[in-house]
């Protein structure tokens, strides 16, 4: 009597499938009544969409397939999928914005509070926007320069070996050669570089001589230089990247910069008000968009306790409890 | 997360809200759901209702915390379907056991990790049948509409509309089952409280 739920997720598919192409009008009608006709296909139709939605997510797997080990050459060539990503670049920056560089702003983009999202650029590369981001595009005929002004962005570059494609981060240039590669930059002088497959070429404005950086590499700069790098483990990649897929990873943080790193992505803010409190090391990982969640669990980790304050949860020593 | 847009809601945000904030806890709420859950009572039905009152809501910008509330909605619709149940003379009975389960609550001590979650959907693509596999990594990896990926697979709209609708609908029922295999998710932060070991 009732219609099985399996029949009302496949009437429901064939709509989102429908609604992706673009509906005639008098579709949209017919639309309208199924959906009026019972409230499960409503819901059908809503998780249908939802799902729909998520998958889009899946476009990630371009660039880490590269990032990974490019697991499967071969069933790309059998998919006739194009190999168009020769490069990929992470940047992590959290630098308050610095002004001058270039004097001619192009396209500039941005992303809000738990925004992530994702652009096309001209020449066929890509851009990941991590929350609270901004970038600036600047292509022109010898060169495809970005200039990262704060937050996060992952960079899939297309190959063109007649226009480097180069990303700016405070003083520092990374630029790349047909490889995958992620920068961290954590302040208008520091930042880092990871590599993860190929190789780069690093500079800054103070030292003009690239350094090459390979593979599994990983180096730190700060104040204009580079330090000797150092190698990393797959894990330790794959928690560079973890940013776009909604998983805050807290192993390795201390409690500050978990906190700087979630309150980049929600508009409830969690403080410390302890130094002492701030630096202590965290375990495990939590959503990066919930940030109760996170102050309960790092308070009971620490033997803090979460106060309300307004608009802000505060962690703090002294509670009971 | 994003500034609320209380009053018009498009359904592709709300979509987007759903995916975010629900979709993740759905493979939960379900094995809950059949942990607790008396005979009778649809698993699909409630699912299905419960993301159609999500879909309906005027706003949920003032939704704090959308796994507690999704769980309440999941709960009220079970105990909506036992007294209907109940009413009619149907299998489904309240006995007082599985109300006190119900009461105890859920708490999502597997939410996947977005990595489990980015997993899940590559998965979902990858294990798709072709030519449904072809249409949806070109549609959803590649990012090319419906028409662009008719012409150059030198197929008409239509058949590839069919095959995304039959894709989806694979993917949909995978969303559906996957909890089996996902169980194994991220490092829980904290020790669960372990909700009283009633349910061995």
């Amino acid at each position: 009597m009732r219609e099985p739920a399996d029949i009302i997720d496949s009437q429901a598919s064939g709509w989102v499938s429908r609604l992706d192409r673009g509906l005639s009008t008098e579709e949209e009608a017919t639309l309208s009544t199924w959906l009026a006709a019972d409230s499960r296909h409503c819901g059908a139709f809503a998780r249908a969409q939802a799902i729909w939605r998520d998958l889009d997510r899946a476009q990630v797997f371009q660039i880490a397939e590269e990032l990974r080990h490019a697991p499967s050459r071969a069933a790309r060539e059998q998919n006739n999928r194009p190999r168009r990503w020769v490069a990929a670049a992470v940047l992590f920056v959290s630098m308050a914005g610095v002004a001058g560089w270039y004097s001619y702003p192009r396209n500039a983009v941005s992303t809000a509070a738990g925004e992530v999202r994702q652009w096309p650029l001209s020449d066929g590369s890509r851009v990941v926007l991590d929350a609270r981001s901004r970038i600036t595009i600047q292509f022109e005929p010898a060169t495809r320069l970005v200039r990262l002004e704060s937050g996060q962005a992952l960079f899939e570059v297309a190959k063109d070996a007649a226009r480097p494609f180069i990303v700016v981060a405070g003083p520092y240039h990374v630029r790349a050669v047909g490889t995958a590669f992620l920068v961290n930059i954590e302040s208008a002088s520091q930042a880092e570089v990871t590599v993860t497959k190929g190789t780069v070429q690093i500079w800054s404005e103070s030292d003009a001589t690239p350094r090459s950086l390979s593979a599994g590499g990983h180096v730190a700069l700060a104040n204009g230089k580079i330090a000797p790098s150092e190698e990393l483990t797959h894990e330790q990649l794959e928690r560079l990247i973890d940013w776009r897929s909604g998983v805050l990873n807290l192993t390795g943080k201390t409690l500050a910069q978990a906190v700087a790193e979630l309150n980049r992505y929600n508009q409830l803010h969690v403080a410390v008000d302890d130094t002492n409190l701030a630096s202590e090391p965290l375990i495990g990982q939590v959503s990066d968009s919930d940030p109760e969640a996170f102050a309960q669990a790092a308070a009971s980790m620490l033997g803090a306790h979460v106060r309300r304050d307004g608009d802000r949860l505060i962690l703090e020593r002294g509670g009971k409890k | 997360m994003r500034p609320a847009v209380s009053m018009s809601v498009k359904p592709s945000d709300r979509a987007q809200w759903i995916a975010a904030q629900i979709l993740p806890l759905e493979s939960q709420i379900r094995a809950w759901l059949r942990r607790i859950a008396p005979r009778g009572v649809e698993i699909d039905d409630v699912i299905q209702e419960a993301y159609a009152i999500l879909w309906k809501l005027h706003d949920v910008s003032h939704i704090r915390n959308p796994r507690a509330y999704f769980y309440q909605v999941v709960k009220r619709l079970v105990l909506d379907q036992i007294r209907r149940d109940a009413l009619g003379g149907a299998a489904a009975t309240l006995d007082t056991d599985s109300l006190g389960r119900l009461e105890e609550g859920f708490t999502p001590e597997r939410i996947l990790s977005g990595r489990q979650e980015l997993d899940r959907l590559y998965r979902a693509i990858t294990r798709l049948v072709e030519p449904a596999r072809t249409i949806f990594i070109m549609r959803k990896i590649e990012n090319l509409p419906q028409k662009v990926i008719a012409e150059r697979l030198g197929v008409s709209e239509h058949t590839v509309e069919n095959h995304v609708a039959r894709g989806l609908r694979v993917i949909l029922l995978q969303f559906s089952a996957e909890e089996k295999t996902s169980s194994s998710a991220g490092t829980p932060l904290i020790p669960q409280r372990s909700a009283g070991g009633s349910d061995a």
